[in-house]
């Protein structure tokens, strides 16, 4: 598997406290990595780490194939774009002259994908609107288009959704998977909006207290949280029949309710039910989802 | 480098600290100048003002307009997480930091040059003219206050690059700022006193002129007493241990 970050045994302190601690991480190339931790847990520092704002206080990690200490890594740098924490803009600068800021940076040649990228992030109207004078959701777009400057090749997003409506919500949800489907880019976003992260993750890594308790895909995490139907019944003694008969598993809670631990189809067991003539008063199905695997993880308290 | 040079300098004219800090000295060098002619025409009728009196106006807070213009505009650098987008981008810290210091030499040099202009013209309308200076005196105290200014932003700026752009570099900047404006003050009224002649003896003697001829801060503090040669010693000085000392603690610098 070819990976764009991995780090092994990564270690961070800061005096006596350990922020990191022997973290083994690894993003696969192409994924939208969710990144899923309490506060405090180590989040913000690994990215720090890997964007060379700190430097590990012992092991080691890789960015794009190239070691943290190799001298060249700031050339693996330049395929990469992020918003760390808050949005970096310049603030006396229009949306427009930011990205062209970022462009002379970067050293690009023209500035021809600017209204593109303006365009693409729902910038495009604001003139000569100074960035200070922009709203929490408008500069959280406009740091996603600066990171998106140069057609990087990994994109790093600490809380993207972060003041966003729920209109642009779905918006820049939209967008990340575009640009992972349409130009491969992989993603590490932090979200403490687990329902939004579920809905565009590839793959999760859950952090706590500096180390990785647990590193899955998307599918790993389907099959983990186990799909169940509910249903009221007559009388389940007649479900317990059934579903044996069916080699499903249920769980009897009294003489009516079971669940059903399985995605089964409707109408084939509603007609084993009618051939034993017991009714069926409801059916519904339930999912566990990822808010839930996660407090089942990592404990409920100050949770993000 | 030139790429981040340049893309600093366009973030630099594009800031709104430098033009306030720009205004607000150019509005200080009039008050400066009206209060003058006001006393001159009631309370003290029959003296002039001379050019010379309105060029030391900037001179008195030249020291805190610049150490104020480059904290305001590098601090932001850090606030607005600029900086850190930088870095992130793939630009290397040396880069980062040299680019830094030298849009802050520039912002300095460039606000020295608009306020002097500016105190000339007011010169030139309200007072009678110069006294001592000739003009190639004068376009030599130009060049001086230009070098001597640049330096201190590379000071300031050096500061501001190494304490992060939080609280602590303004503290630092300005308590530098005002502690060696009284140690200029102390120096220079000993070395000219204005009464009777100099009693400084010895070491002290020694210190106080070499303090006087070369630390650039002394630059402002009245008439230029010295060659341009050690002016531009001095500020050489001053930039050259500024940039190797910030580069090597930027170079560690864990940014948050």
């Amino acid at each position: 598997m070819e990976t764009v970050f991995k780090s092994e045994n990564l270690c961070k302190k800061y005096g006596s406290f350990s922020a990191l601690s022997d973290l083994n991480m690894e993003i696969p190339k192409g994924a939208i990595y969710g990144f899923v931790g309490k506060n405090g847990a180590g989040k913000t520092t690994l990215i720090r780490i890997l964007c060379g704002l700190q430097r590990p206080t012992s092991g080691s990690f890789s960015l794009m194939g190239k070691s943290w200490d190799d001298k060249e890594i700031y050339k693996e740098r330049r395929r990469l774009g992020a918003v760390v924490e808050s949005p970096a803009i310049y603030k006396d600068m229009t949306a427009r002259d930011n990205l062209i800021q970022q462009y002379l940076m970067l050293g690009l040649p023209d500035f021809k994908g600017i209204e593109e990228l303006l365009n693409l992030v729902g910038l495009s109207n604001t003139g000569k609107k100074k960035a200070r004078n922009f709203s929490l959701g408008m500069k959280q777009r406009l740091g996603l288009a600066m990171a998106l400057c140069g057609n990087p090749d990994f994109i790093i997003l600490d809380e993207p959704t972060n003041g966003l409506d729920p209109q642009g919500i779905i918006e820049i949800r939209e967008l990340i998977i575009k640009l992972n489907r349409e130009k491969g880019i992989t993603f590490l976003i932090s979200s403490h909006i687990l329902d939004e992260l579920s809905r565009i993750a590839t793959h999760y890594g859950f952090i706590d207290k500096g180390h990785i308790v647990r590193q899955m895909s998307a599918e790993e995490l389907k099959a983990e949280c186990q799909k169940s139907v509910k249903m009221k019944v007559a009388d389940t003694k007649v479900l317990a029949k059934i579903m044996e008969e069916k080699g499903i598993e249920y769980k009897i809670f009294d003489d009516q309710n079971a669940e059903v631990f399985t995605e089964i189809t409707f109408s084939e067991i509603a007609e084993a039910f009618a051939k034993e003539k017991c009714t069926i008063f409801t059916m519904g199905e339930h999912e566990e989802s990822l808010e839930a695997f996660y407090l089942s993880l990592l404990g409920g308290e100050n949770n993000a | 480098m030139l790429r981040v040079f340049y893309s600093d300098l366009r973030f630099l004219l594009n800031q709104l600290s430098l033009k306030i800090c720009i205004g607000i000295v150019m509005g200080y060098t009039l008050m400066f100048v009206v209060v003058l002619k006001i006393i001159t025409l009631f309370l003290n009728s029959g003296n002039f003002i001379y050019g010379e009196d309105v060029l030391s106006a900037y001179g008195d807070v030249a020291i805190f307009a610049i150490t104020a213009a480059t904290l305001l505009i590098f601090s932001s650098d850090f606030a607005n997480g600029t900086i850190r987008n930088k870095l992130v981008n793939g630009i290397k810290r040396r880069h980062i930091f040299l680019s830094a210091v030298f849009n802050g030499m520039l912002a300095a040099a460039f606000m020295t040059v608009i306020v002097t202009l500016f105190e000339t013209l007011l010169a030139l309308v309200f007072t009678d003219g110069f006294m001592t200076y000739t003009l190639p005196e004068l376009s030599n105290n130009f060049l001086m206050l230009i070098i001597t200014s640049a330096s201190i932003g590379a000071f300031t700026t050096t500061l501001v690059m190494v304490f992060g752009g939080n609280r602590i570099s303004y503290f630092i900047g300005f308590i530098i700022a005002f502690f060696l404006s009284l140690i200029g003050s102390e120096v220079a009224t000993k070395l000219y006193p204005m009464n009777g002649k100099c009693t400084l003896q010895g070491a002290k003697l020694v210190l106080y002129t070499a303090y006087d001829r070369f630390m650039p801060y002394m630059h402002f503090e009245g008439y230029p007493r010295w060659d341009i040669y050690s002016y531009l010693l001095g500020s050489f000085v001053l930039t050259v241990l500024s940039i190797t000392v910030g580069l090597v603690i930027f170079e560690r610098k864990e940014i948050k």
